[in-house]
């Protein structure tokens, strides 16, 4: 039942975010969504949502970090070496936990309550939540997010204050292990979600949703008013108490139309569908509908078999999102890169890739104690070419630069698609790099283009993905 | 070691499509062409070592080729022969090695062979699978034409250098191949035709490219004190150096030139004692029409930067004041990678005997430059300096 985790200024806090969604689109109108490029995964995305988080906040660093919780929705990724890449890419020692939560587009929630409760406990000081939607490109659309949980420290920030889910064992609207998704009875999911939502939506605000008919069509005098019209002293603990002609301030997930009709909510509260990142998501523009303003906010998740609804307290200025307003209009953006996985020179199962897997990720070089030269990639450069000295400490590398020269690729190996383009980067440090693009424009690019060096996959061929950097094109404010 | 080693035969099959003939037939084909070239006669017997410069082995591969691959193609096994694998500069450094083998006093007569099979297997899956060689990231995607197209982007970016000036050294090089039944590319073309042709890679065209291409090429070296025994008119080697460089493209000093050629001509020509001005003719490394572009500088035919007038100028041309490839180089005598370099003293010894025929260039000091480069990014580079007269 509903678990009231305590006054709305202390306990375990969001005290940072960061949100990443591909530029690219499919689709038209309501069914327009985010998809992410060729080269982009549920590793990639999770990455560029810790990036954009340590870029929005400058009082977070990844030094303060002591804990991982990653939410994936693909069980490919379990028991595989990716969390360790997604934790060596973002520069966190190797014995910082990594815990994994797959599943669902719950998984999210689950990684928030597994970073809430290690901080709540004592064990974790600042846990890094991640959760990463690689997309269908059909009806679930890409994107990832981040969040920093902490003890809180003054600074603005979001803390739980309750969550009620109700399941229900329904068949229908579920994906298998193919990415096929399987459909239903669309009225009768729809009963059944707005039952569980109701139920939900009770018992963390203590209002009956069906009591004011704002469920449609009275579906819910199934027995569900019978049994749940007492609130049973669950309640969350809210401050400021729910609003019931608000309803819920986001709803999110596989049923949330259904969800958010039978709680009162209107269709501004109903969110693109981005998977397993969509509960965090949801809960962002939660707090962004308080306007900048601190109050109570309420969101529900939804799978089709189960919804959650959570209760949080948002401080005034607390981390919150808001989507872009993208009209499904526009002729979609379609992705840039070849879903192409070729082999390359040695295998991703080569032991090659542990060797060289920490200067890969982490864009990390070698600087000489002797006299200071930097060496790329150390793995293959034990001495140094400018004293002789064959002692190293580590010397991470700019990311952002420009183009000092480039190529545009027409006639490749096999397997590397039909055309690529390759830069040299001249990076701000003084340093050099050369990759290959990724979503730029190739027929415009030109020695002198800003640049900055992203995680990307270059090939998931023979064993594990493997990645490294690639040059996108980098935005410059005026 | 200048003037202490003389070519006395050199010889080398038609450059192309050999889909007739396999590595080893290649190989012999050359060796008895260059045999048969030296002028007084040599006996098998009087081989005392030999140099194999390949970089693809035989049989797609399927092997692991030796200094034996040669001694049998050659029906010499028990000859000491080592395999040279050194990039595209394979064949100048087994000439180098067989020079120093007999410099050293070890050996009289030393034979080379350059011998490749490019064509055993398609485009795609023969040269072009080098994209797969190397570091399987920083070298992903990579190909033959990524390994000089961006020092290209750069030098037209720095200098000015235009994309008609590259066709420049394509069209000559087509004009030349023209007067050399042993090229691979004969035909002549026009700068339009150049620009015209499907772009590869940036800024080369498929003409701006060298073919991939079968072939052998042999040369016949001894001590210079016993090259009359041979023949009356040795070319002798005055000058080697070859020179390593950065590796990776973020290690390079500079992106318009090559470190290592630099360094290699340096060497060379303090060895033979002589300045780029000395020089009566060039065949130096044109694997792209920019390569040629940028290594006009490197070997102090010009100045920095200045490669794209002097091919306007038509300075390079076969009766312009400084020939560079007269054979046809690279981009229309072909490419076959350990042969290349062994084809170039082939040129340059016809060349310094004044036998190359309608081809020929005028001779004022009898001294002529070869070089030969490649390695993964451009790592490693060959310049010699070959004389008619001995110092």
């Amino acid at each position: 039942m509903t678990v009231s985790e305590g006054a709305a200024n202390e306990g375990p806090a969001i005290v940072g975010h960061g949100v990443y969604r591909p530029p690219f689109s499919a689709g038209t109108g309501r069914r327009r969504v985010t998809v992410r490029n060729g080269d982009e995964d549920a590793v990639t995305l999770a990455v560029e949502a810790a990036r954009d988080l340590f870029a929005r906040y400058d009082r977070l660093r990844v030094e303060q970090l002591d804990g991982v919780a990653l939410a994936v929705g693909r069980p490919d990724l379990l028991d595989g070496p990716q969390p360790e890449m997604i934790r060596e890419a973002l520069g966190m020692a190797a014995d910082v936990p990594v815990t994994t939560s797959a599943g669902d587009a719950l998984a999210g929630l689950a990684a928030l309550r597994a970073a809430t409760d290690a901080v709540a406990t004592g064990r974790s000081r600042a846990v890094l939540v991640l959760a990463a939607e690689p997309g269908d490109g059909a009806r679930v659309s890409a994107g990832a997010v981040a969040l920093v949980v902490t003890p809180g420290n003054g600074t603005p920030s979001i803390r739980l204050l309750g969550q009620h889910g109700r399941g229900d064992v329904v068949y229908g609207n579920w994906a298998d292990r193919d990415g096929t998704r399987h459909l239903g009875d669309g009225r009768y999911l729809e009963l059944r979600v707005a039952d569980s939502a109701a139920h939900a939506w009770r018992a963390v605000t203590g209002v009956n949703a069906t009591a004011d008919g704002t469920t449609a069509d009275g579906t819910t005098a199934d027995g569900t008013t019978a049994d749940g019209t007492t609130a049973d002293g669950t309640t969350g603990g809210t401050t400021d108490g729910p609003d019931p002609d608000r309803g819920p301030d986001a709803v999110t997930g596989v049923a949330a139309v259904a969800a958010a009709r039978a709680c009162g909510a209107g269709p501004a509260a109903v969110l693109p569908d981005h998977g397993v990142a969509g509960p965090l998501l949801a809960l962002l523009r939660a707090v962004d509908t308080c306007g900048g303003a601190g109050r109570t906010v309420h969101m529900l998740a939804t799978t089709a078999a189960r919804v959650v609804a959570v209760v949080a307290h948002a401080d005034a200025g607390a981390p919150s999102w808001r989507p872009s307003e993208v009209s499904g209009d526009d002729p979609p953006v379609p992705p840039t890169e070849p879903e192409s996985s070729p082999p390359l020179s040695l295998p991703t199962s080569s032991p090659f890739f542990r060797r060289a897997a920490r200067e890969l990720l982490r864009l990390e070089g070698a600087r000489c104690t002797g006299c200071g030269h930097v060496v790329f990639p150390p793995s293959q450069r034990p001495v140094c070419p400018g004293c002789g000295s064959f002692e190293f400490e580590p010397a991470p590398l700019s990311r952002t630069g420009s183009v000092y020269s480039y190529v545009v690729n027409r006639f490749l190996p096999q397997g590397f698609g039909d055309e690529m383009a390759l830069v040299l980067g001249e990076m701000d440090d003084g340093s050099r790099y050369w990759a290959p693009t990724s979503g730029m424009d190739t027929s415009g690019l030109a020695i002198g283009d800003p640049v900055e060096l992203r995680l990307r996959r270059f090939t998931d061929h023979g064993g594990a993905p493997a990645y490294a950097m690639k040059f996108v094109a980098r935005e410059v404010s005026a | 070691m200048r003037d202490r080693v003389a070519v006395v035969g050199a010889g080398m099959t038609v450059f192309g499509e050999h889909f007739d003939a396999g590595l080893e037939q290649l190989a012999a084909r050359a060796y008895r062409t260059a045999m048969a070239s030296v002028d007084k006669g040599i006996e098998p017997g009087e081989l005392q070592v030999g140099f194999f410069a390949n970089v693809m082995g035989s049989l797609a591969g399927n092997e692991i080729p030796s200094g034996a691959t040669l001694a049998n193609a050659i029906g010499l096994p028990g000859l000491p022969v080592s395999r040279v694998e050194n990039g595209c500069p394979s064949g100048s450094d087994a000439i180098r090695l067989a020079a120093m083998s007999v410099a050293s006093g070890v050996y009289d007569v030393a034979v080379v062979v350059g011998s490749e099979k490019l064509r055993e297997l398609p485009t795609k899956q023969s040269l072009l699978e080098s994209g797969r060689a190397g570091h399987p990231i920083l070298s992903y995607a990579n190909t033959a034409a990524t390994i000089f197209a961006p020092q290209a982007m750069r030098h037209m970016h720095e200098f000015g250098t235009t994309r008609e000036q590259l066709a420049m050294v394509a069209v000559k090089a087509a004009a030349n191949a023209a007067l050399n039944d042993k090229a691979q590319r004969r035909t002549a073309i026009t700068v339009d035709d150049v620009l015209n042709s499907p772009l590869v890679c940036t800024p080369f065209n498929v003409l701006d490219c060298c073919p991939q291409s079968d072939g052998g090429a042999a040369v016949i070296l001894c001590r210079a004190d016993i090259a009359s025994r041979y023949t009356d008119k040795p070319v002798y080697i005055s000058g080697l150096g070859l020179a390593t460089e950065a590796l990776y493209y973020h290690e390079k000093s500079r992106m318009t030139g090559w470190d290592s050629t630099v360094l290699a001509a340096r060497r060379a020509y303090e060895m033979a004692g002589v300045s780029a001005d000395d020089i009566d003719v060039v065949e130096l490394h044109d694997c792209f029409t920019g390569t040629e572009i940028i290594t006009y500088s490197d070997l102090g035919l010009c100045d920095e930067g200045q490669g794209g007038k002097l091919v306007e100028s038509g300075a390079t041309a076969l009766t312009g004041r400084i020939p560079v490839n007269p054979s046809g180089g690279l981009l229309a005598k072909g490419h076959p990678i350990g042969a290349t370099g062994v084809a170039q003293y082939v040129e340059l010894f016809h060349q310094l005997r004044e036998e190359a025929g309608a081809r020929q260039v005028a001779l004022r000091t009898g001294k002529a430059v070869q070089h030969n480069v490649g390695g993964y990014s451009v790592g490693i580079s060959v310049v010699s300096v070959l004389s008619r007269d001995r110092g």
